[in-house]
């Protein structure tokens, strides 16, 4: 039975260089998520602005972003800056940009989304208890919203992990560069290893990903009950 | 006088239907003849729906039998979807096929179940339409017609099939006041023409108007069961009586004593 | 404002236009499959088959839950360790197949549990069988509810083709990084390359807000 790669995984710090690189990821993934909340709640408040102007800019941006692939504004900021700009980004440092700008449309979309989703009568019948307009909000409407908002806010972090595996294509050096230069390296001895290497980083995204996932899930049961 | 040889068109022989551990119907027997009208009556969770539900089988039971002309339903039937064909049924939520115009939600099962031609079907459809008062809406879809025309198509839509007998399930219990009317006469029309049919209402004029038999379920089972004069003027069980006075109206003389 | 070369332009013209057809072709290939796969698991899930069901829960968390980058090097690079080799372009569509899958399901499930049960029980009551049922009465209503989510879904992996580069297909990106690394022409092909991925993506989201503003005013119930 040829080595499958299980065997080239467990040599030397071959398989703490893989985590190493799928920290790489989560790192950038944190940060861009860290970010996107904040400014998307900022934008989405922003968007229900009456400035003619001002929601056009807005809206511009929201439809580039989420129109465009992922991968294609990750080239824009990452080449693109250099030209224009004569900045040398490094690889992490554009990631974060560009998956920040990314993560902030799509948060400003679930706010948007979120508020909205909360029917008319719940602020007629707030108001026709002779609450003021700024306890509406902090009673009634923003508890509902928040609840309804954490489950898919929790879905954006993994969302966002599965995009940070794009900055492989900019040089940045994560897990499954790692991976490819772990394979490279056992070319000889282990001619196979592509398969078992390239599973364990399948299974790790997976391990990444799944509990988050799985306590969205949680939330949004519970909250429909 | 000798009495008139009633055929059974429906026989249910000691039907039992349990939710879990809840029993909903217990040891129930009941029989429906030829032309019959029964109205159901009983307060609400007493089971009357699920009487409905089990006769079109959209319940399984745990014990007894229902037959329609001595064929057994039950959900393991092979010939489900003929037996049901018999069977028309009406719900309180009308139920029509929102995606579907007034007569494709009528032609539907009568071409694609009884395999009729679409001539034959739209014809009786559109007589059917026009007997009911909405033979202008034909093209309309769901959406655009009221609660009380929406329940009149599903009315047609089940009579079109040619049941043997029609189940209504409190089919005015979600319209606006003023149409329950025009649903109910609709109804009455069809006791007129003498088929057979099993009412469940909350509609105690319209109950003694249309019935030839009122059946009162309480606990699951039959507690009761006459003609409306007999039910209504002198019931003869405490729980029928407490029944009727939930739906009478009166001031309760207010001492105020200082 | 820098000065286009627009030589450059209409020389590599061409190149994209092939790349692009490429990148349509295959998303488009991987989202049919992926709506096939996504229409078997809706059923599977819908009827709880016994045994296959749990299989496709599986999938499904697997699915939603890893990259379609590195789903693509397993299969690609991975697989045809232990015998199993596919050339790109079948790779690619595969890659969409079995990431879209889980999406196209999910979508389509939802869909089918948003049509009360009592509509399934009135069709039963006329008489219609399980599959008329299914056929007449469900499934128009489910796509109906559940198309702006198949419409995100065919943005999103139409979006998600920009990483076929990895598995040597010749794309957009291929072709995009491939002149900025020959030429460092970077303005013109970074502006071919938004220019190409916008003629593709905007007509599907066009022609995805006409047919739901359709489909919402035909009414269906929504």
């Amino acid at each position: 039975m040829p080595d499958l790669g299980f065997e080239v995984l467990l040599k030397g710090r071959n398989f703490a260089r893989i985590l190493e690189g799928l920290g790489i990821a989560l790192r950038v993934s944190m940060i861009s998520v860290a970010m996107s909340i904040p400014f998307g709640i900022l934008l989405g408040i922003l968007a229900a602005w009456k400035n003619i102007f001002a929601r056009a800019v807005i809206r511009c941006y929201l439809e580039f972003v989420r129109i465009m692939p992922q991968l294609v504004l990750l080239f824009l900021v990452y080449f693109g800056t250099t030209r224009a700009f004569g900045w040398n980004l490094s690889g992490e440092v554009a990631s974060i940009i560009v998956f920040t700008l990314w993560g902030t449309a799509e948060m400003s979309d679930l706010v948007r989304g979120a508020l909205i989703s909360i029917p008319a009568h719940q602020y007629e019948s707030a108001f026709s208890l002779g609450l003021t307009k700024s306890q509406v909000y902090q009673y009634v409407i923003l508890p509902q919203t928040v609840r309804r908002l954490l489950p898919l806010s929790i879905n954006l972090i993994t969302r966002m992990i599965k995009t940070t595996s794009l900055i492989l294509m900019i040089g940045v050096v994560e897990v499954l560069k790692v991976a490819q230069q772990i394979i490279e390296a056992n070319r000889m001895s282990s001619p196979n290893a592509a398969f078992g290497i390239y599973l364990t980083v399948f299974a790790l995204y997976f391990l990444a990903c799944w509990p988050i996932s799985l306590f969205a899930k949680y939330l949004e049961k519970r909250q429909v009950c | 006088m000798p009495e008139p040889v009633l055929t059974p068109v429906l026989t249910i022989e000691h039907l039992t239907k349990k939710f879990g551990d809840l029993t909903v119907l217990s040891d129930l027997s009941l029989q429906v003849h030829e032309g019959e009208v029964i109205v159901i009556l009983g307060a609400s969770g007493c089971g009357k729906s699920t009487l409905l539900r089990c006769i079109n089988a959209l319940e399984n039971i745990q014990s007894g039998e229902i037959r329609l002309n001595g064929e057994i339903i039950s959900q393991d039937s092979k010939n489900l979807s003929r037996i049901r064909q018999q069977i028309g049924m009406v719900f309180q939520s009308y139920e029509l096929f929102p995606h579907l115009s007034v007569l494709a939600n009528i032609l539907l099962a009568p071409m694609k179940v009884q395999k009729r031609s679409r001539a034959s079907a739209e014809q009786e459809a559109l007589s059917l339409l026009s007997r009911v008062g909405l033979a202008e809406k034909a093209n309309s879809f769901p959406r655009q017609l009221s609660g009380g025309q929406k329940q009149r198509v599903a009315i047609v839509r089940a009579l079109c099939m040619h049941p043997k007998i029609l189940l209504f399930d409190e089919i005015t219990a979600a319209l606006d006041p003023e149409m329950v009317r025009e649903v109910l006469d609709v109804i009455l029309d069809l006791a007129e023409q003498g088929r057979t049919m099993l009412i469940v209402t909350h509609e105690m004029q319209f109950a003694q108007a249309v019935a030839d038999r009122v059946i009162f379920l309480d606990d699951g089972n039959i507690k009761e069961q006459g003609t409306p004069e007999q039910f209504f003027n002198s019931p003869k069980t405490e729980r029928a009586k407490k029944f009727l006075q939930t739906f009478t109206f009166k001031r309760k003389n207010i001492k105020i004593s200082g | 404002m820098m000065l286009l070369n627009w030589e450059f332009i209409a020389k590599y013209l061409p190149l994209y236009q092939k790349a692009a057809y490429l990148t349509a072709k295959i998303g488009f290939a991987g989202i049919i499959a992926a709506v096939a796969v996504g229409l078997i698991c809706a059923f599977v899930q819908y009827y709880k088959i016994p045994v296959v069901n749990k299989f496709v829960s599986v999938y499904i968390e697997l699915s939603r839950n890893t990259p379609l980058l590195v789903q693509l090097f397993f299969i690609y690079y991975g697989l045809p360790k232990i015998g199993i080799k596919t050339n790109s372009e079948v790779c690619g569509v595969a890659g969409l197949a079995f990431l879209g899958g889980s999406y196209m399901s999910e979508a389509f499930r939802s869909g089918i549990e948003a049509v009360e049960p009592i509509q399934e029980e009135s069709a039963y009551s006329l008489g219609l069988n399980k599959f008329q049922t299914m056929r007449y009465v469900i499934l128009p209503q489910a796509f109906a509810i559940s198309f702006p989510a198949f419409m995100a879904n065919v943005i999103f992996l139409m979006k998600e083709t920009s990483v076929f580069s990895v598995i040597s297909l010749m794309d957009l990106m291929f072709t995009a990084k491939d002149l900025i690394g020959l030429y460092y022409k970077t303005t013109e092909s970074l502006l071919l390359l938004v220019v190409f991925y916008m003629l593709i993506l905007l007509p599907i989201s066009a022609l995805g807000s006409i047919l739901e503003r359709k489909l919402r005013r035909a009414g269906f119930g929504i």
